[in-house]
């Protein structure tokens, strides 16, 4: 659904974006990730038709964003990180106001409009005024509206920044919606715990390239299996003999460090996946109560913070 | 067709962004506040005329009924020029800035819609307070000394007025980065175009008043004059209003799109200019054939025309092919076996030449046309067929210059090559050339062409050459060729250089077109790869 192929963008001397390759399948929901500064906004900006860029290019649905901006415009729903409102207007006149601008069938329009307003839960809020809505509603009016002309593809820029926690589950869970509704999703956040739940995959960008892209499970294999050790997490009945277990797995050849933490024990094992039975055997052996016993997993914030360095382009 | 099919027609014409303002605006305390402010300042106006008029002694009444009026009508333009700018000149920079400006330009409307809903906006408020004003002018019927003719005229002016200062105030809300400095260039304009143009409206309002003579030349039965009078006006009204239009809609374009369109908003809005220049000479003609008067103010005309109509191309000439990037194509359109108009102003460099040198021929067939149409008779001095001639100089000149720009455009490497090399063949043909011939009438003791002072390639010197038609024409002629006056060697050695200029660019442009496809290409392939 979205091509995207050696996008460059200059800003004077400073590359903002260099020859990003990415490809999004139709139906999925993608995280662009990245710190401030990465080149998140400007490579959504040159994929909304906002920004020329200097080189490569970009296509959406078939559609390139630099010979076919008309096509590419209506094929796609666009909410920038920061955006106003009109003073005077009310939830409805607002949606209205889009859905001519989209040029939406007069015949079908009040439906339309009263759609997208019950699927943001709008319906109660149709007569008030734009301006005097909280931020979280704002963002979903937001939402709402660039959904009007039933685009294919929603380009969204940071689109829980500033919210509340109820607000940021509110999106989350919006987000799934269209997601089951067909819609390919591409939004970029720079905070982790509100893409872990939705997406389906990510790329994340620093200094204006991509480091890592594909699945979210693919991603955070290939970073373990590359990674010299990982945690294990032992639990212990009722947190018993845990000095003494602690002492028998420091002796232990493969084991970095181990740690106490509540009635758990946590250790850096450098040897081989196929002998980890052996930690167990060790320790039931020497009457130890295991009761469970599980690798870490690494989140989206584990594989943010491995493969950034925190510099900007 | 159904009340329901009328209905959704009548809806689709709606534009949006008027709508959206109106409801904005319309429900603001803002614009109540101005609207009634203004109607006070009108009905205070009204009564301190009459207080004013009263006063003085053995007046009569129709002169207290053209006092009301006058008063008025000046106090409206004033309301005209504090209003108009006020509601228009934030119209595109508060988007910006209240960053709504990314969610306009990315959903379904053109430039175009945008600029159309702002200034039928900002018109309709600007409408709505002249309109409600208009009762309070009834009060000078009362009294008499005026008609209806002369309220219906000036509500005119008025309107047309407002027309301009909304479409300048809207072009200053994008050219300026912020709000207060728009609003200080929307109103430094407003203010200078209303302080020239309040002389021609004051000597109507005081002619109408006090004089009638433009009344009486009205009434006259129908003559040229007439529509002489009517057509000029209107004419550079509309060049002047086309102008901040066309540039507002242009500066909302993303840059790709507006490469050549500057350039073409300059032509199109000096090539109205130029079109009612032609007018007035035309009409002047034919109002009064024969006269010497006529034919003095034709041939001063003519010579504007051409030399006005001349530096517009060079400017196109040199700056529209060189708006393609180095090297070869940024964008060209399909091509068939016949170009097509929007071929032409396509920006690609041969395009462009094309475009150029197509232009600056239409522009000069206007003036073979106007000539011939109005039997354009030269004054003792000047030939009878120099127009022609002179036309051709200019075209070929232009189309070569146009072509060279197109050929360093798609040869030079850097941006800085193509231009230096441009400017250098532009200074060369146009200013040094010319600068060559005192120092060769030093040399041959008085003018005289030849082969090292290169007369014959400066279309200044052929043109004055073709003009005169005294003695020193003789000497004017092409030394090896003696009988060959060097304009006909200048419009030869063009053509040729033309000719070759062409048939050099051809395989550089088809060059530049494969290395667009071949790139076009094996992006495909990486797709498909990709896909795959």
């Amino acid at each position: 659904m979205i091509r995207i192929r050696n996008l460059t963008k200059k800003f004077a001397d400073l590359y903002a974006v260099k020859n990003l390759n990415m490809d999004i399948r139709a139906g999925e929901i993608f995280g662009f990730i990245g710190p401030n500064g990465a080149g998140k906004t400007t490579s959504i900006r040159m994929l909304a038709t906002l920004l020329e860029p200097d080189e490569g290019t970009a296509w959406i649905d078939g559609n390139c964003i630099q010979t076919q901006q008309e096509e590419v415009r209506r094929k796609i729903g666009y909410m920038p990180d920061y955006f106003g409102v009109y003073e005077g207007v009310t939830v409805w006149e607002y949606l209205d106001f889009f859905a001519r601008a989209y040029k939406v069938s007069p015949k079908e329009r009040n439906k339309i409009i009263d759609g997208c307003m019950e699927l943001t839960d709008f319906t109660r809020l149709s007569s008030k005024l734009v301006s005097t809505l909280s931020k979280g509603m704002q963002q979903r009016l937001c939402l709402a509206k660039t959904l009007l002309h039933d685009p294919k593809v929603l380009i969204l820029d940071e689109p829980a920044s500033g919210l509340d926690p109820r607000a940021r589950i509110e999106i989350r869970t919006l987000l799934k919606e269209l997601s089951n509704m067909g819609k390919t999703i591409f939004l970029s956040s720079h905070i982790l715990t509100e893409l872990a739940d939705v997406v389906d995959s990510i790329g994340i960008i620093e200094k204006g390239s991509i480091i890592v892209q594909g699945n979210l499970e693919e991603i955070s294999k290939a970073i373990s299996s590359s990674a010299s050790s990982f945690a294990i997490i032992i639990s212990l009945f009722q947190g018993q003999k845990i000095e003494q277990a602690k002492g028998l797995l420091e002796n232990l050849p493969d084991v970095i460090k181990s740690e106490i933490k509540g009635d758990r024990l946590e250790i850096q094992y450098s040897g081989k996946e196929e002998e980890i039975y052996q930690i167990v055997k060790h320790l039931v052996n020497n009457d130890i109560p295991v009761t469970a016993m599980s690798r870490e997993e690494k989140n989206l914030e584990d594989i943010f913070m491995q493969v950034t360095k925190g510099e900007v382009s | 067709m159904d009340k329901e099919k009328i209905i959704t027609t009548m809806d689709s014409w709606i534009n949006p962004i008027w709508l959206l303002e109106l409801r904005t605006t319309l429900r603001s305390g803002r614009f109540f506040a101005a609207f009634a402010f203004s109607l006070f300042l009108c009905v205070a106006a009204i009564i301190f005329a009459l207080l004013i008029l009263a006063s003085e002694y053995r007046i009569t009444p129709d002169q207290i009924g053209k006092g009301i009026f006058s008063t008025f009508f000046f106090l409206e333009f004033f309301v005209l020029c504090v209003f108009f700018p006020a509601f228009t000149c934030t119209g595109i920079i508060s988007e910006k800035e209240r960053k709504t400006f990314d969610l306009l330009i990315t959903s379904d409307l053109r430039p175009s819609r945008i600029v159309s809903g702002k200034f039928l906006a900002a018109y309709t408020y600007g409408f709505l307070f002249i309109i409600a004003s208009m009762p309070l002018v009834m009060v000078a019927f009362l009294f008499g000394g005026i008609s209806v003719l002369i309220v219906v005229v000036s509500y005119g002016i008025l309107l047309v007025l407002g027309m301009l200062f909304i479409l300048y105030s809207l072009w200053s809300s994008t050219y300026y980065k912020s709000t207060i400095r728009a609003i200080i260039g929307s109103y430094s304009m407003v203010l200078t175009y209303s302080f020239f143009l309040s002389f021609p409206v004051i000597g109507f309002m005081m002619d109408y008043l006090y004089g009638k003579q433009v009344l009486k030349f009205f009434s006259k039965p129908f003559n040229i004059n007439q529509v002489m009078v009517i057509l000029i006006p209107i004419l550079i009204i509309i060049s002047l209003g086309i102008l901040p239009y066309l540039l507002t809609i242009n500066s909302l374009k993303p840059p790709h799109a507006n490469r050549s369109t500057s350039l073409k908003i300059f032509y199109a809005s000096s090539i109205i200019v130029i079109l009612s220049l032609f007018c007035f000479w035309g009409i002047s003609y034919l109002h009064s054939p024969g006269a010497y008067y006529v034919q003095r103010e034709s041939y001063t005309l003519f010579i504007t025309a051409t030399s006005v109509i001349a530096v517009i191309l060079l400017v196109g000439s040199v700056g529209l092919p060189l708006q393609t990037k180095v090297p070869g194509i940024a964008y060209v359109p399909k091509q068939g076996k016949f170009p097509t108009l929007p071929w032409l102003f396509a920006p690609g460099a041969l395009n462009s030449a094309v475009y150029m040198g197509v232009l600056s021929l239409l522009c000069y067939s206007i003036i073979f046309l106007a000539c011939s149409l109005t039997g354009f008779q030269s004054p003792g001095w000047f030939r009878q067929e120099s127009f022609i001639i002179i036309s051709l100089i200019f075209w070929i000149f232009l189309l070569f210059i146009s072509l060279s720009s197109g050929y360093f455009c798609l040869r030079c490497k850097t941006e800085k090559t193509k231009w230096t090399a441009t400017l250098a063949l532009v200074i060369i043909l146009v200013v040094i050339i010319p600068l060559l011939v005192p120092f060769s009438m030093i040399i041959d003791n008085g003018f005289q062409a030849s082969l090292w002072n290169f007369s014959y390639l400066s279309p200044i010197l052929c043109v004055i050459s073709c003009v005169m038609q005294d003695d020193t024409i003789t000497k004017m002629n092409f030394n090896l060729f003696s009988f060959i006056p060097i304009y006909y060697i200048g419009i030869l050695i063009y053509s040729l250089a033309s000719f070759f200029m062409y048939k050099e660019i051809i395989p550089l442009h088809k060059e530049a077109l494969k290395r667009v496809k071949d790139k076009k290409e094996s992006l495909k392939l990486l797709q498909e790869a990709k896909t795959e």
